[in-house]
């Protein structure tokens, strides 16, 4: 399955090659420097395994302005958006936000037990 | 040295539809009630309001002071209106959570907070805290949000 990837990939990256390469290697080069570049070409960086949106770019989503003079937002690309926004419908990453004390609901969530903890305490005496 | 103290300014909340306040109900009763002429009020609301598209319901809130002058300041239309255009929807679900009306992205979502944010209440908040909330109003709506 890979093999049959990387030659599908590999005639574009000739082509890349010869336009920057020729510059350094003769003609005959070329095919050791393709068997080079694999390993000199950087393997793209493991990218968050993200769905893509639905939304592709340029679709226009409609029905958000409510202005007689502005128009409905056009989508961009996906990259184009925070990172944070993919996380959004993830309930494992927005839980785990509540873990750390920048977080308002941590704090909440602590002094509740705190209190919980000091009726615990005060029932005990009674 | 004692001084009475001022009688309270009164804080009326309406949703009014862009463009056509008047003085009927809902308008009318709840500001003549307060000693306010409804006629004024809605000249300057339907000139602030002039560049929104007409029928879009506008949360005002109306301070009035004691001697029964009056201002207002207007804020972005509901959360729920937004949703409910965006995803094409007249009527929200009856039974949210089992029901679902509509689908919307999360880039949806996003360019709804920038709106949002432009509230005065809501400009101290980060973008990412109003998404949130905004995608709990779509749950309790009936809405689905997709990537």
């Amino acid at each position: 399955m890979y093999c049959t990837l990387t030659r599908s990939l590999q005639p574009a990256r000739r082509i890349l090659l010869t336009s920057r390469t020729s510059q350094f290697h003769s003609a005959t080069n070329i095919r050791d420097a393709n068997n080079t570049v694999e390993k000199d070409t950087p393997k793209p960086t493991a990218t968050v395994a993200r769905q893509l949106s639905s939304v592709p770019k340029g679709q226009t989503l409609t029905g958000i302005n409510f202005l007689k003079d502005g128009k409905d937002p056009v989508a961009l690309d996906d990259t184009e958006y925070p990172d944070w926004l993919w996380d959004l419908l993830d309930e494992k990453k927005q839980k785990q936000k509540t873990t750390k004390p920048n977080n308002r609901q941590y704090h909440r969530k602590k002094n509740r037990e705190a209190i919980k903890a000091m009726n615990f305490m005060k029932d005990k005496k009674t | 040295m004692s001084k009475k103290p001022q009688a309270a300014e009164a804080l009326v909340r309406i949703l009014v539809s862009a463009g056509k306040a008047s003085p009927q109900p809902p308008v009318g009763p709840a500001l003549g009630a307060r000693g306010v002429k409804s006629m004024d009020f809605c000249k300057q609301f339907n000139d602030k309001t002039k560049n929104i598209v007409p029928e879009t319901p506008i949360p005002t809130v109306i301070t009035i002071k004691p001697d029964r002058t009056f201002t207002f300041v207007t804020k972005t239309p509901p959360t729920t209106f937004l949703l409910k255009r965006a995803a094409g929807i007249d009527k929200g679900a009856q039974k949210p959570g089992s029901e679902i009306v509509g689908k919307l992205s999360l880039k949806h979502v996003y360019e709804i907070a920038k709106i949002k944010q432009t509230d005065a209440n809501l400009k101290h908040l980060s973008l990412e805290s109003i998404c949130g909330s905004i995608i709990g109003v779509a749950k309790s709506v009936g809405i689905q949000i997709v990537h």
